[in-house]
């Protein structure tokens, strides 16, 4: 076999590596050149970082690996030599992903995650499809545990159709939800900042004046003048056009992230394509999938779509470190909803789903603390309007009542003997499931006020959970019931072993 | 209100305790961090050339010298940990209260710490580390270090089965 070759690099390898140590330094040097002060000594550190990148094009050479029988041994580094062994069975996620020149050169970047958190295992960068083919293989292909399952879901049919595939007109509405143009206009506005007072600034800022007066003049001479009125009109027309930038820029992100959305199911592994210029590949074994997290805000259900997210043991958590998929499912009907869970984790009852809600007796401490946190600002605005202090705070507590009975009735969690789901959120409702096989370690807590009233938290935590990211953490129950939830979990997960 | 039993009052028979003498080792890391604490106040106050301060800082600081010394003993107090055929239970905090679970065949591996400090008292830090996230590792700290050892013999011996 093949075992013990020696395999290389692709030779357009440097072309890419160079590309990567650029895009590093690109930021740097671009404020270090446009903003103001850039000393002496920046432009100094920056000839380093050129030539420093530019040197690292030789690590191309000395990049090797081996796909041996259950195993990938790669071997790195210049002067400090590392040589890594990942065995198959180990790795988490395979990820895929071509830019415009990688597909130019009919190479790829392929990142291999196993479940030791923070940076991927190995980035090979960049091989051939040929090569990508053969290390699919030897991955996924020949482990012993999915043989069994290939043979009975390759007899059933050949070629799968899509799980979920994603319309233009999807692809805008998932823009207009998830509303990334924040994020980018964030970016910019960082970048800006930096621009002191480099004449990159002024330009902008003169630019920016000149729009208003163009806008502010054309808006005169079409309606005339408004009186006092005019402010309130600005400011609606502002707002509406700043919707539609952001939106506008939501669906491009959304496009160039989307663009022909691929969900397709294979020998227990679910595979995802996507992208418009830089298309990425990643590959998830479904049993390795740790939680899954159904989003449904309020945008969500005006368009009648769901969001299914799922969190995987490989420890690539953000973009920054590397290629993620998240979102298995970024956006389809609410009513496939039952078909696509069940294709993603068909071992869980999806059907048979008992929701138990929260403690009622939570409404009431809700509202109680809602109401203290209102008095803070309230009572400040007491001794100098007292009359505006006493509608606000009636106001704010109508508020934190409505709230409180929304919270408690949207709380609610469900076990049987597979799973435990979760589910909160008002605007943003969230439900997330962890199959019992995955769960690590399960604690009740007792606040100071859960005492008073006999209540508790649980919380269940599982391998390469995101931080802030929606988990199964049931407030306000009985503590007698939580501890009986413990004990319950503990016994099903000590009967059953954790596989990655 | 009818007044149930709190979390930390449910506790099975064979439940075993920290030793005693983590209570000293902890007023004797508070007390340290105390004087640090008073050196960098009486510092700062000198170049002030403040009396004033310094006496508002050393009342400050007596005051939570007391506080912890208190806590010290409440912490102990409200500390307990057993195992079970399923895993181990580790039940700690005194205003805001918990009770963790690592079930045995979730135990990554374990790890037995100790500092200086520690060291004249024999005691010794567990740290039983799961694949986790926000348990990624579960410590027991002012165990003997004996019962340290021991602990993680027991828990390693039955996990060995059930390696991941």
């Amino acid at each position: 076999m093949q075992s013990s070759e020696e395999r290389k690099l692709h030779k357009s390898s440097p072309i890419f590596i160079l590309l990567d140590n650029i895009k590093k330094i690109i930021f740097p040097i671009l404020i270090a050149l446009l903003g103001s002060g850039g000393s002496y000594w920046e432009y100094i550190a920056l000839a380093i970082a050129l030539i420093v990148s530019l040197l690292s094009i030789v690590q191309y050479r000395f990049y090797r690996y081996w796909l041996e029988p259950n195993q990938i041994r790669v071997k790195e580094g210049v002067i400090f030599r590392n040589e890594r062994q990942v065995p198959y069975k180990r790795i988490q996620n395979l990820n895929l992903s071509q830019n415009p020149l990688h597909r130019i050169l009919g190479v790829v970047t392929v990142q291999l995650e196993s479940a030791s958190g923070g940076k991927p295992e190995a980035v090979i960068n960049v091989v051939d499809m040929a090569a990508v083919k053969e290390l699919k293989q030897m991955i996924h292909g020949d482990t012993p545990v999915d043989e069994n399952t290939e043979a009975s879901s390759d007899e059933a049919s050949g070629k799968k159709p899509a799980l979920l595939t994603l319309s233009f007109a999807e692809i805008v509405r998932y823009g207009v939800i998830t509303n990334k143009g924040l994020v980018i206009l964030a970016v910019v506005f960082g970048f800006l900042s930096q621009l002191s007072d480099g004449y990159i600034k002024n330009y902008v800022e003169s630019r920016m004046v000149a729009f208003a007066d163009w806008f502010s003049n054309g808006f005169d001479s079409f309606v005339g003048d408004l009186g006092a009125l005019t402010i309130v009109v600005y400011v609606l027309l502002l707002t509406i056009l700043g919707l539609l930038g952001l939106w506008l820029l939501s669906v491009s992100f959304a496009l160039f992230k989307l663009h022909e959305f691929e969900l397709l199911k294979s020998h227990g592994k679910l595979q995802a394509t996507m992208g418009l210029l830089t298309r990425m590949q990643a590959t998830i074994p479904m049993s390795r999938i740790q939680t899954l997290t159904v989003r449904n805000s309020m945008l969500h259900r005006w368009f009648k779509r769901l969001t299914v997210s799922v969190e995987t043991a490989g420890g690539v958590n953000n973009e920054k470190q590397g290629l993620t998929l998240k979102e298995i499912a970024p956006l389809f009907p609410a009513a496939e909803r039952a078909r696509l869970l069940y294709q993603i984790q068909p071992d869980i009852s999806w059907q048979g789903i008992q929701w138990k809600p929260i403690e009622r007796k939570a409404l009431r401490r809700i509202i109680k603390r809602l109401t203290l946190m209102s008095l803070l600002p309230v009572i400040p605005l007491y001794f100098s309007h007292w009359f505006y202090a006493a509608a606000s705070f009636v106001v704010l507590v109508l508020l934190s009542f409505l709230y409180a009975r929304a919270y408690v009735k949207h709380t609610a969690y469900c076990l049987d003997n597979d799973m435990i789901g979760f589910k909160s959120g008002v605007i943003f409702k969230k439900e997330t499931y962890v199959r019992l096989s995955k769960i690590q370690t399960v604690q009740v807590k007792e606040s100071l006020f859960d005492r008073r009233y006999g209540m508790a938290k649980l919380e269940v935590d599982t391998a390469g959970a995101m931080v802030g990211a929606h988990h199964v953490e049931i407030p306000y129950i009985m503590l007698q019931d939580a501890l009986r939830i413990q004990s319950k979990l503990v016994e099903r997960v000590s009967s059953k072993q954790f596989v990655w | 209100m009818s007044q149930q039993p709190s979390l930390i009052e449910q506790r099975p028979e064979n439940v075993k305790r920290l030793h005693p003498d983590a209570i000293k080792a902890s007023r004797i890391a508070h007390l340290i961090f105390c004087i640090i604490l008073l050196a960098a106040a009486s510092v700062v106050s000198f170049i002030a050339g403040s009396w004033l301060l310094w006496g508002i800082a050393l009342a400050a600081i007596l005051l939570l010298f007391s506080l912890l010394f208190f806590w010290a003993k409440k912490s102990y107090d409200y500390t307990w940990y057993w195992l079970t055929d399923e895993g181990l239970y580790i039940q700690r905090g005194v205003l805001w209260r918990r009770k963790a679970l690592v079930p045995r065949n979730r135990i990554q591996h374990t790890d037995v710490a100790q500092g200086p400090l520690q060291r004249r008292f024999e005691l010794a830090k567990l740290i039983v580390y799961t694949a986790g996230t926000r348990d990624a590792s579960v410590p027991i700290d002012g165990l003997l270090m004996e019962t340290a050892n021991s602990l993680r013999q027991e828990l390693r011996q039955e996990g060995d089965s059930d390696a991941v």
